[in-house]
């Protein structure tokens, strides 16, 4: 099953995914038209900043999703073709129990209509073979999409690297530590 | 393995469900004293008003519980459970031997001894058949006094305004939504149901409800007699403990349950609102679908074997929308400092605690991030910490 990750130290805060997401979620699925729709097509995340980070904060998919047990419709659902949480529109009354238990904020309440809206996971594009729109758009891969296993093997394979080239450093005499340490950061 | 269920709301449904994940062929039976599928009780008031049509409130449908092979009782109370034969007497006189059984049978409405309660046009509003009977009664009407301004008083409130009939609410704190709102914010929700059309008074007592020829005539406050010609106690609910008849199941407000669900005999676990969660020494019934369903699908795993527990607090928490306004309320309305934010998204207002950790919050308008709020409370997150 894939999963989106988010990468805090890479975020740029550029929105770009902002963007993406609400023309993901528009009518045309165009920028150009989006942009003219009304209501205005709704992101659904949002890049908040935190100290001198900042994060795209969206739903996450909780495997023990708050957001199901507390939905008093049944409209919040676990979508098993993606392993997503996602919520039918139809069913869904404007009671906001999922936003009063999402511990992450990524409910976005449309209040007109009173319907709550997500991250859906993009299932029209994920149909297709492409990635999500954040991922797709994200363009300091702050946000990547991809299996579990291989995330765990990258971060592993990323530490085994820079503890091997720490220790080429240190045996090559003519470098400072300063520079060492640039060095490292420069993997 | 025979397993019994005692009631078909949300606790006993998420029961059900957690069980089938772990074996799909045990016996489960699920009594229920309403002749319903399962249905949502959060929507009554959007189906007294006309907003929403019956079938809406049905999650689950008759093959719901043929594909899960479940045997249902429906519209068949249980009169007794008999703890050391492990079987239930139902009302009609039937017994059912179980090997492990769930107590989800909810709350019952509170009814306050007033006078002259008894009779018609003194309707509870908790199930189904309160709202339809109340429907059946409204086209005759054209006043109404409900008692109690807690979250369901003010949500029969709207439908009845928007049914077009007059109605006061009557609360005997000194503000409405008293277990969600502090003063201030209180009055805001107050002066927004005025401005809606529904009159409401708080810090008053009913002492009576007065007939005429056996219709309802009026409501009794100490001060004055409010006319009216239906009434609605809506003053909180309480744990269904009706068929606890012998002393061996503890119990205090609701039965006592422990982490994982479990009551003091061990074949028994309940769930849901009839269940009072102890947790080193303290106690607390927290009766709100949220819980219930966590409580129901944990009380499912445990009785399958599994030791699974209940991992957050039982944090008072609600939410309600009133005439289009959204209503957020967690923790607890008090601390040593108070901090309030107010624009055109809408109000926060926010308790400390000495330590600056959040005892409550209570957001107006905008509630979307009230489950961030509700998070911080739980993990004692210092305020400063979490940004603001």
């Amino acid at each position: 099953m894939k999963e989106i990750f988010i990468n805090i130290e890479r975020c740029t805060a550029c929105k770009s995914c902002e963007i993406a997401c609400a023309v993901e979620h528009s009518l045309s699925k165009e920028l150009f038209s989006a942009i003219f729709e009304t209501p205005l097509p709704a992101k659904r995340v949002h890049v908040e900043k935190a100290f001198s980070f900042s994060y795209p904060v969206k739903c996450m998919h909780c495997a023990d999703a708050a957001c199901i047990a507390g939905c008093p419709t049944g409209a919040m659902y676990r979508n098993h073709e993606f392993g997503s949480v996602n919520v039918n529109t139809d069913k869904c009354m404007g009671c906001w129990m999922c936003a009063m238990v999402c511990p992450f904020g990524a409910i976005i309440p449309d209040y007109g209509i009173k319907v709550a809206q997500k991250c859906d996971f993009c299932p029209d594009r994920l149909r297709k073979g492409d990635e999500p729109a954040c991922v797709e758009a994200c363009p300091t891969n702050a946000v990547t999409f991809g299996e579990v296993k291989e995330l765990f093997k990258s971060k592993r394979l990323l530490s085994a690297e820079r503890a091997a080239k720490a220790v080429l450093v240190r045996e090559d005499k003519e470098i400072t530590p300063l520079e060492m340490l640039r060095n490292i950061g420069n993997i | 393995m025979k397993i019994v269920i005692i009631g078909n709301g949300v606790a006993a449904l998420n029961a059900v469900e957690a069980i089938r994940e772990i074996d799909k062929n045990c016996g489960i039976t699920i009594i229920s004293k309403e002749n319903e599928s399962f249905y949502t009780p959060c929507f009554l008031a959007n189906y007294l008003s006309g907003e929403i049509a019956k079938d809406r409130l049905y999650l689950k449908n008759e093959r719901f519980y043929d594909e899960q092979r479940v045997e249902t009782i429906f519209g068949n109370a249980v009169a007794e459970i008999k703890v050391e034969e492990r079987s239930i007497r139902l009302s009609d006189g039937r017994e059912l031997f179980y090997d492990t059984l769930l107590i989800a049978a909810g709350s019952n409405p509170i009814m306050p001894k007033l006078p002259n309660i008894e009779g018609g046009g003194v309707f509870s509003f908790k199930t189904m058949s309160d709202a339809d009977r109340i429907i059946s009664n409204l086209k005759k009407i054209n006043s109404a006094v409900i008692v109690g301004a807690g979250f369901i008083g003010l949500e029969v409130a709207e439908a009845f305004i928007k049914k077009g009939v007059g109605v006061t609410v009557i609360e005997r704190d000194n503000r409405v939504l008293p277990r969600m709102l502090d003063n201030e914010t209180a009055e805001l929700v107050t002066s927004h149901m005025e401005k809606n059309g529904v009159k409401i008074m708080t810090g008053k007592e009913v002492k009576a409800i007065c007939r005429k020829k056996g219709n309802i005539a009026g409501i009794d406050t100490k001060e004055e007699i409010i006319p009216c010609e239906l009434v609605v106690i809506a003053v909180g609910v309480a744990p269904n403990l009706e068929m606890i008849r012998d002393n061996s199941i503890k119990v205090d407000k609701g039965i006592i349950v422990d982490d994982g669900m479990r009551t003091n005999i061990p074949n028994i676990y309940a769930a849901g609102d009839i269940a009072e969660m102890e947790i080193q020494g303290e106690r607390k019934i927290n009766p709100i679908w949220f819980y219930a369903a966590k409580g129901g699908r944990i009380a499912g795993l445990n009785m399958m074997g599994l030791k699974k527990r209940y991992a957050a607090p039982f944090t008072d928490m609600n939410v309600v929308t009133l005439f289009g306004l959204p209503v957020f309320s967690a923790g607890i309305q008090r601390g040593s400092k108070t901090l309030k934010h107010q624009d055109s998204k809408g109000i926060k207002k926010i308790y400390l605690d000495e330590n600056e950790c959040i005892n409550g919050v209570q957001l107006i308008k905008d509630v979307a991030k009230g489950g961030l709020y509700l998070s911080l409370i739980n993990k004692r997150v210092p305020y400063s910490l979490a940004g603001g």
